[in-house]
């Protein structure tokens, strides 16, 4: 490659040149080396995509087992919940509240839209 | 000289030329037959290190009550993820301690856990099955050498006992999970879901490589089920056949409770039963079996109303038709009685009923005749199985009527020489109650599938057996049965119920006969008259002591209809 830029170092105005343009020319090596580092640079950013890809899939797979964790959490409150609502826990709590059954039911005729009782 | 030096020199470059000519086809050739003629061979054991192959096991559905008023879902069968703790015995320390310190964490004994973990042939030792998590926790914190756990999936019932029968419960059969007897039976595919599979890539850890290619075909969930069954009202219904076993020291016990207008089945309990948590501890599996739907007895007089039925709905009879009752009747070599033995007289067909008289019953059938009582016994589905949604129901058959002695004839009028189940019976008596339709009784109210759609149960009438008057008057005859007959014990105060009694005596296990020493008695009968809401049936397999239908499944026929009664905020009659 021919200079693109000439500093001549001479203090001498008139010998100082500068040289604002040249041609450009590549040989076969210059070429051959522009190929690989190209190369190279493209196989390292589809590297790096690839393991970027890589971390957030694994990040996406813990997110997962948590959200898996969770949902058995939530499964594992359904059944301590069917639990407590189970008859036998039910009749369990209503001995221990000392509930009773109930025994006399009355029942009260409605006269138009006024239900009235009177307790004697 | 320079000339033969170069000549060597060339020697033996050429030598070497040919050695490395020679090396690189040797590895050339290795290369070709590792590479392509043993391509197969390395791929599939390659394929074997890294690929990844899982069925995907689908999440069974799960079968759920609901609540009358709130309408909310109440489990009845779950799946729930419990814990086998093992043991790895060549790797424990001290075999003793470790027994020691497990046996009340486990509530096994100390020396079953040490048989267990001692033989150090076995590599690997299941101890405990369904340990709960919290248990697993404080086995961990005791650090002890050669004991893990591993998660398993178990179906759980949380309320124990209660629908043990409806529900069945969900066995293995060679090795794969199955659903056995009740509903986890007969809707088995429907619970199951379909298994997927997952092929991918691992890495050493055997871990799915994300961006690998992989296969997955998802599992398809089972869907979930919801019964007709009241919560509520099972469990009053269990607890009064189990009091009513015991009190009168019967083999066993049953009731049914209906809806008589759509056949939903609200409530269906035998005694003895089984927690199907635990059915694998059950040593008779007869108590499997749903006694309901699978055992074939014979009715005795609560067939009655429904030769009555017959009669009356041929208009051949009346309520008030009188016939004669001399105490006894002579056919072939038999004499047929009253089950007191005396002789009443003149009686209208309703006092036939009240007093249960067996002689009156076969003058109606006679009246009826043999091919019409037949043809309304295929109406009423007695040669059929009910088709109720649960796994085991008995099937049974009518004879021709022309396979009928006269003795036979004679004896159906009163429920004896035919076979039925309890579910048969009250559906058939649930005719009466409705208008005289035949419903299909079923036991799932709605099938929910995994993508939320639903799919409920329709009501379906399969016949019109009687005429709707029949089975008004009927009714009224039957209520009369509860007030003047031997139904009284049953009666609610305030409350038109109607009802009828059974006591049968039981076919001997030689086929001689009937077992003198062996009863069953039934109590059926629905409510209010006004508009039945329930039908119940309650029977007891040989009750103890000389005792008969009304003094056995009377009372429990009653504290079923009084529970019901005040659960439908139903008002008296009066």
């Amino acid at each position: 490659m021919t200079k693109y830029l000439t500093i001549n170092k001479s203090l001498n105005s008139k010998n100082r040149n500068k040289t604002i343009k040249n041609k450009l020319s590549a040989g076969p090596v210059t070429l051959a080396i522009v190929t690989v580092v190209l190369f190279c640079a493209l196989g390292l950013l589809f590297l790096a995509q690839v393991f970027q890809s890589q971390t957030k899939s694994y990040e996406v797979l813990e997110l997962k087992q948590k959200a898996e964790e969770l949902k058995q959490d939530n499964k594992d409150l359904e059944i301590k919940s069917a639990e407590l609502r189970s008859m036998d826990h039910i009749k369990q709590s209503a001995k221990q509240l000392n509930l009773v059954d109930t025994k006399n039911i009355v029942y009260i005729n409605k006269i138009g839209n006024s239900v009235v009782v009177m307790n004697r | 000289m320079k000339k033969q030096k170069n000549n060597r020199i060339f020697d033996r470059l050429n030598f070497l030329f040919v050695i490395i000519i020679i090396a690189s086809i040797a590895i050339v050739f290795k290369l070709f037959n590792l590479q392509v003629v043993k391509h197969g061979y390395y791929e599939a054991l390659a394929s074997g290190q890294h690929s990844l192959f899982e069925e995907l096991v689908p999440e069974r559905g799960e079968i759920y009550v609901e609540d009358k008023f709130s309408k909310k879902l109440y489990p009845l069968a779950i799946n729930k993820k419990m814990n086998l703790v093992y043991a790895v015995p060549e790797q424990i320390e001290d075999k003793n301690a470790t027994s020691i310190l497990l046996a009340p964490l486990l509530s096994m004994s100390k020396d079953e856990i040490y048989d267990l973990i001692s033989d150090e042939k076995k590599l690997y030792v299941p101890i405990k099955h369904k340990v709960e998590g919290d248990t697993v926790e404080q086995i961990k914190n005791l650090n002890l050498s050669g004991i893990s756990y591993q998660t398993e999936d178990w179906r759980y019932y949380p309320d124990k006992v209660l629908g043990s029968h409806i529900l069945g419960f969900v066995g293995f059969v060679n090795d794969q999970k199955k659903g056995q007897y009740g509903v986890e039976g007969y809707y088995d595919n429907t619970l199951s879901g379909k298994n997927g599979f997952l092929q991918s890539e691992k890495n050493t850890l055997g871990e799915i490589i994300s961006g690998t290619k992989n296969f997955v075909q998802g599992a398809e969930d089972g869907s979930d089920i919801v019964l007709t069954i009241d919560r509520l009202i099972q469990d009053k219904v269990e607890t009064v056949v189990k009091d009513a076993v015991e009190k009168n020291g019967a083999e066993s016990g049953s009731a049914i409770v209906m809806d008589p207008q759509t056949g939903a089945i609200i409530a269906m309990a035998g005694y003895p039963n089984f927690d199907p948590n635990n059915y694998s501890e059950v040593e008779n599996v007869n108590v499997f079996s749903n006694s309901s739907i699978y055992e074939l007895y014979e009715p005795g007089s609560a067939f009655k109303p429904l030769i009555v039925s017959m009669a009356l709905d041929q208009n051949l009879i009346s309520p008030d038709t009188k016939f004669n009752d001399n105490g006894k009747m002579e056919i072939d070599e038999y004499t047929i009685q009253n089950f007191d033995k005396k002789a009443y007289g003149d009686l209208t067909v309703t006092q036939i009923l009240e007093k249960s008289n067996n002689i009156g019953m076969v003058q109606i059938a006679r009246t009826l005749g043999r091919e019409k009582m037949y043809d309304y016994m295929i109406n009423y589905g007695f040669d059929e199985n009910s088709g109720v949604d649960l796994d085991t129901e008995a099937g049974t058959i009518v004879k021709k009527p022309n396979e009928w002695s006269e003795m036979d004839f004679a004896t159906m009028s009163f429920g004896q020489g035919i076979a039925t189940t309890p579910l048969r019976l009250i559906n058939a008596i649930s005719c009466v109650a409705n208008g005289g339709r035949l419903l299909k009784p079923y036991i799932v109210k709605k099938i929910i599938r995994p993508d939320g759609s639903e799919e409920t149960t329709k009501p379906k009438a399969v016949r019109q057996v009687i005429k709707p008057e029949t089975a008004e008057t009927l009714s009224a005859m039957m209520v009369s049965v509860m007030e003047k007959g031997f139904g009284q014990p049953a009666r609610v105060e305030g409350y038109k119920i109607a009802g009828k009694t059974g006591t049968a005596q039981v076919p001997s296990s030689d086929g001689k006969g009937y077992d003198p020493n062996k009863k069953i008695t039934t109590f059926v009968g629905f409510g209010p008259i006004e508009y039945p809401r329930f039908a119940i049936l309650v029977k007891l397999n040989n009750p103890g002591g000389d005792v008969w239908a009304e003094s056995t499944t009377g009372p429990a026929f009653k504290a079923i209809a009084q529970e019901l009664l005040k659960y439908y905020q139903i008002a008296p009659s009066n």
